[in-house]
């Protein structure tokens, strides 16, 4: 049995702010192995995001990270600033959601690919840009050479795009992190991107994430999925078990959330995202829970085994079978 | 199961864990009472205000009298005379408080009546754009050309070569013609502001909404989009009161502005009588009103800072 | 980007037209250079009078005034100042040179502090230094320039020479050069630029610090600089090469709004230090409604202001490759 390249055990991240200390991530586990592609789902406010910047250091300086993040055998929240740079793009990238405002405007692209593999190898600056133009062939952009002396904003979103992924895989991390990379594209242009990551995550071997709150995009490319509402694991599991047999009553609410052919009426979940100053205690999904109990309330909830899937839900057992309210 | 997690106040109810629903206005409102160095300006402005609109209770003199002490002019600080008397040992103290009635009432009068016609000649211009937007942009382009302070001395001989001018308002030197003058080269910056700020919010979806559902544009203007305009408009008043009491007292340290006596000054005329006093020492009477101004124009402007921010903190969002 | 130039450059010719016509009708309407004249010149005949009418180009409809004066003015034939019928042009030429000695030495001091100080203070966000910087240049702008020349005056030149027990002011506070002084010496002329240069400075120091901070800081929070740490580079290299390279470009268009305010501040400054800049003979041209010395300085502080623009756009665009200039 293989370890997880990817290994995040009981993370915690809060952000003191003025009005008090938000809990972003109450204790999450992620396991990514080499050669899968997990996805993460969750609506704003459910710590996708957060958990992964904190893996790569990226937060701001006054936040609270404890836990563990594990890339092979090498943990990265003991790290200083100088061991953490030697890790960011290079064991572990990241895509970011808006590739807009994600490259810097007043550089050039081919500069921006080559400074990544300038800051990780020693090698003289040609061979770096050359190396940039075999990247951006790579992701499919037609013409690198004159692409490459191109800024951000004469590129189209998925161009863009696909040079945000050329840059994250520059230096063939361990890790790749993909923060809605196609949130702010067309539907279009979603199909080509989610394909380009899959071919790049097919010669790379790495371990890939992806964070999403679109459940039809994991369909499509996922192995696996992990579900969080409320800085916490709702259930995760193999995608094909999560989406058709939800074992948790967020989940079962995100799918049919959805809207179908067939159904004439759309079903949103009740109530009002979490309040993360103070959270409900407990499962903080019981406030909009249509099979809420009192027991919900009492202590925060463990991932626990129930099938194929490991779930949060303390009454998964008791609701099999219970599918749309 | 974990232990059970120790809830955050109190016991367990529905509504905990819900984001609460709070206006704009309110909003900014609860922003500002947390601006400590606002809160601050503001108390020490209208404790100023208080003093000066009641001078003639809180003035220990009145503006011309001469203070009875052994030497007859240009006495120190002491218990008669608080902050020193002046060449015709008047009273320093209640001549700060009989100026300031002076300009403070300009700075006020001319930022309101700068900002109501600022707002809605740039609120018009920005909405319905064409040649009446041309015409403002270019006029004010024109005026940021020249130094505020050149454009206002021309506009001032301008305006006071003119008789029906003159005959309504009072010459050069009176205090209703210095405030038509500041109104005059205020309101187009204003008006340029609140351009800026409707020609955006023009694009808006909830404007495009409320044309469909029939509202007429004067309804769309008042009730759409200048309520929220209401931020940048607030510190552009404020920075107008600032201008004026500033424009007020530069021209009146240099002589072209209200001209002393018959019982009338105001700090700049203070600032101005102290400078050939400076030479031979007698600090107070250029300090105190250095003092006074300075710090009035700090707090307005502490003020507007504290407003500007109310409506638009620069903290960075919150990420999911 | 030529062509840009180029365009700007024609288009100026249309608007200074415009711009000094109004000034024209401004001053001509405003001041009243006949009375002007008379005052200054109690006995002159009513044939001087008439020729200093036709020189001055008052004759006849507006448009047409404004056209002769156009005429001599751009045929370097200008009539001679009123107060003592001097040429005008020697003493606004000596004039523009000493203040753009004074005003050049201030916006030298003044955005390099600034710029300086604004850096540190948005990278020291929050710290000590931060808050004794964002409150220094808070309290900077809200000190009114002739406040600031007076208050300065009142410290270095009587309480400095008292308290060091000198004869002659610690700093000088008027003037070029002490009164009967001939030749050049520079140090002299340093002496009397210093408390000038610091009131002018001030005003222009706290203005820069505001807003390099406040670019810096929201740089700072943008995605890209983000991304450029997420590259794994060094601190140093993110700060300079991300941050500074794009929160500079918006310090050029407030150098170009700031222009004109420098000028003003120099007018003051040069007014209550006594300084022979072209302030100060602003001034002096003002008091005495001097026609022929105004006209020429208007139309000289356009064109300055105006070319300014034109520069200030041109590195604007240079800065930012998202300004397409056609």
């Amino acid at each position: 049995m293989t370890e997880p390249l990817l290994r995040i055990r009981d993370l915690h991240v809060t952000f003191p702010t003025e009005t008090g200390r938000v809990q972003a991530v109450r204790g999450v586990d992620v396991d990514v192995f080499a050669g899968e592609l997990v996805g993460i789902v969750g609506e704003s406010g459910s710590g996708k995001s957060v958990t992964f910047l904190a893996a790569m250091g990226l937060l701001p300086k006054t936040a609270i990270v404890t836990g563990s993040v594990k890339i092979g055998a090498d943990e990265m929240l003991g790290k200083d600033a100088r061991q953490m740079r030697a890790v960011r793009g290079k064991r572990i990238a990241m895509i970011f959601q808006d590739p807009l405002s994600a490259l810097n405007p007043t550089h050039r692209v081919g500069r921006q690919i080559s400074e990544m593999i300038l800051a990780h190898n020693d090698i003289p600056r040609e061979d770096a840009q050359d190396r940039a133009l075999e990247l951006l062939d790579m992701v499919g952009i037609p013409q690198p050479a004159r692409r490459a002396r191109q800024y951000p904003h004469e590129f189209s979103g998925g161009m863009r795009q696909r040079v945000m992924i050329a840059m994250a895989v520059a230096n063939d991390p361990d890790v790749l992190i993909a923060d809605e990379p196609t949130t702010a594209l067309d539907v279009t242009v979603q199909a080509q991107i989610l394909e380009v990551i899959q071919n790049v995550q097919g010669a790379l071997g790495a371990a890939v994430v992806f964070i999403t709150h679109d459940l039809g995009v994991i369909a499509r490319v996922a192995q696996r999925v992990q579900v969080m509402y409320a800085g916490r694991t709702a259930e995760r599991g193999i995608v094909d078990d999560i989406l058709l047999h939800p074992t948790h009553p967020y989940t079962q609410g995100l799918i049919n959330s959805i809207p179908s052919l067939g159904n004439q009426r759309l079903t949103p979940i009740p109530g009002a995202p979490p309040n993360m100053l103070r959270p409900p205690s407990g499962c903080a999904f019981r406030v909009r829970c249509p099979h809420a109990m009192p027991v919900c309330a009492e202590g925060l909830p463990d991932l626990h085994q129930f099938g194929t899937v490991e779930t949060a839900c303390v009454r998964a057992e008791e609701l099999v079978g219970i599918g749309t309210p | 199961m974990t232990k059970p997690a120790p809830a955050e106040d109190g016991p367990v109810d529905e509504s905990q864990g819900l984001v609460e629903s709070i206006s704009p206005g309110r909003l900014a409102f609860r922003r500002y009472l947390r601006h400590r160095a606002a809160l601050v300006c503001t108390v020490i402005f209208l404790v100023i205000v208080f003093f000066v609109v009641f001078a003639p209770f809180t003035a220990r003199f009145s503006v011309n009298e001469s203070v009875k002490l052994p030497k007859v002019a240009f006495n120190s600080p002491r218990g008669a005379a608080w902050f020193g008397t002046d060449s015709l040992n008047r009273d320093m103290y209640s001549r700060l408080l009989w100026g300031g009635r002076i300009s403070l009432f300009i700075g006020i009068a001319v930022a309101l009546f700068g900002t109501l016609i600022g707002t809605i000649v740039g609120a018009y211009a920005g909405y319905r754009g064409g040649r009446i937007d041309d015409v403002l942009m270019r006029t004010t382009d024109v005026f940021l050309a020249f130094p505020f302070l050149v454009a206002l001395l021309v506009i001032r001989n301008l305006l006071g070569s003119q008789h029906w001018i003159t005959n309504t308002f009072g010459d050069k030197s009176s205090i209703r013609f210095m405030v038509v003058l500041l109104v005059a080269l205020s309101w187009p910056f204003v008006a340029r502001l609140v351009r800026g700020q409707v020609l955006s919010l023009k694009e808006k979806e909830f404007v495009e909404s409320a044309r469909a559902l029939g509202a007429s544009d004067r309804r769309i203007l008042t009730r759409h989009i200048l309520p929220n305009c209401f931020g940048p408009i607030m510190v552009a008043t404020s920075n107008a009161v600032i201008a004026a009491i500033v424009a007020e007292s530069t021209l009146s340290f240099f002589g072209f502005g209200i001209q002393p006596g018959e019982g009338k000054t105001s700090w700049g005329i203070l600032v101005a009588e102290a400078k050939g006093a400076v030479q031979s020492g007698y600090w107070w009477l250029a300090l105190f009103p250095c003092a006074v101004l300075v710090v009035t124009v700090l707090c307005v402007n502490f003020i507007g800072d504290g407003v500007r921010d109310a409506f638009d903190p620069k903290q960075s969002k919150a990420r999911a | 980007m030529v062509r840009f130039i180029v365009r700007r450059l024609l288009w100026m010719i249309p608007t200074l037209l415009i711009v000094t016509f109004l000034v024209f009708v401004a001053i001509r309407v405003g001041t009243n250079p006949v009375a002007a004249y008379l005052r200054l010149n109690p006995r002159a005949s009513p044939e001087k009078v008439a020729q200093f009418k036709h020189v001055n180009g008052l004759e006849g409809s507006i448009p047409n005034q404004y056209f002769s004066w156009l005429r001599r003015f751009l045929t370097w034939d200008w009539p001679r100042s009123i107060a003592g019928n001097r040429p005008v042009w020697p003493n606004l030429k000596d004039a523009l040179a000493n203040s753009f000695v004074l005003g050049g030495l201030a916006t030298v001091v003044g955005i390099g502090i600034g710029l300086v100080v604004g850096i540190l203070a948005a990278l020291r966000q929050y710290s000590k230094f931060d808050t004794a910087a964002s409150t220094s240049a808070f309290v900077g702008i809200s000190i009114p320039p002739y406040v600031s020349a007076v208050l300065l005056q009142l410290l270095f030149a009587v309480y400095f020479t008292r308290w060091l027990g000198l004869h002659h002011p610690f700093l000088p506070t008027s003037g070029v050069y002490p009164p009967g002084h001939r030749g050049f010496d520079i140090i002299l002329r340093l002496k009397h630029l210093i408390l000038p240069t610091i009131v002018v400075a001030i005003q222009i120091i706290a203005i820069y610090t505001r807003y390099m901070r406040a670019s810096l800081l929201d740089v700072i929070s943008s995605d890209y600089l983000r991304t450029a740490r997420a590259k794994g580079i060094s601190e140093r290299r993110v700060i300079v090469s991300h941050a500074l390279r794009n929160a500079l470009i918006p310090i050029v268009t407030v150098a170009t709004i700031d222009i004109a305010g420098i000028v003003g501040g120099l007018i003051i400054t040069e007014g209550v230090f006594e300084y022979p800049g072209a302030g100060k003979f602003f001034l002096n041209a003002y008091t005495a409604g001097d026609f022929p010395s105004l006209m020429p300085w208007m139309v000289i502080v356009v064109v300055f202001v105006v070319l300014f623009n034109l520069l200030a756009d041109v590195l604007y665009a240079w800065l930012d490759p998202r300004i397409r200039l056609e």
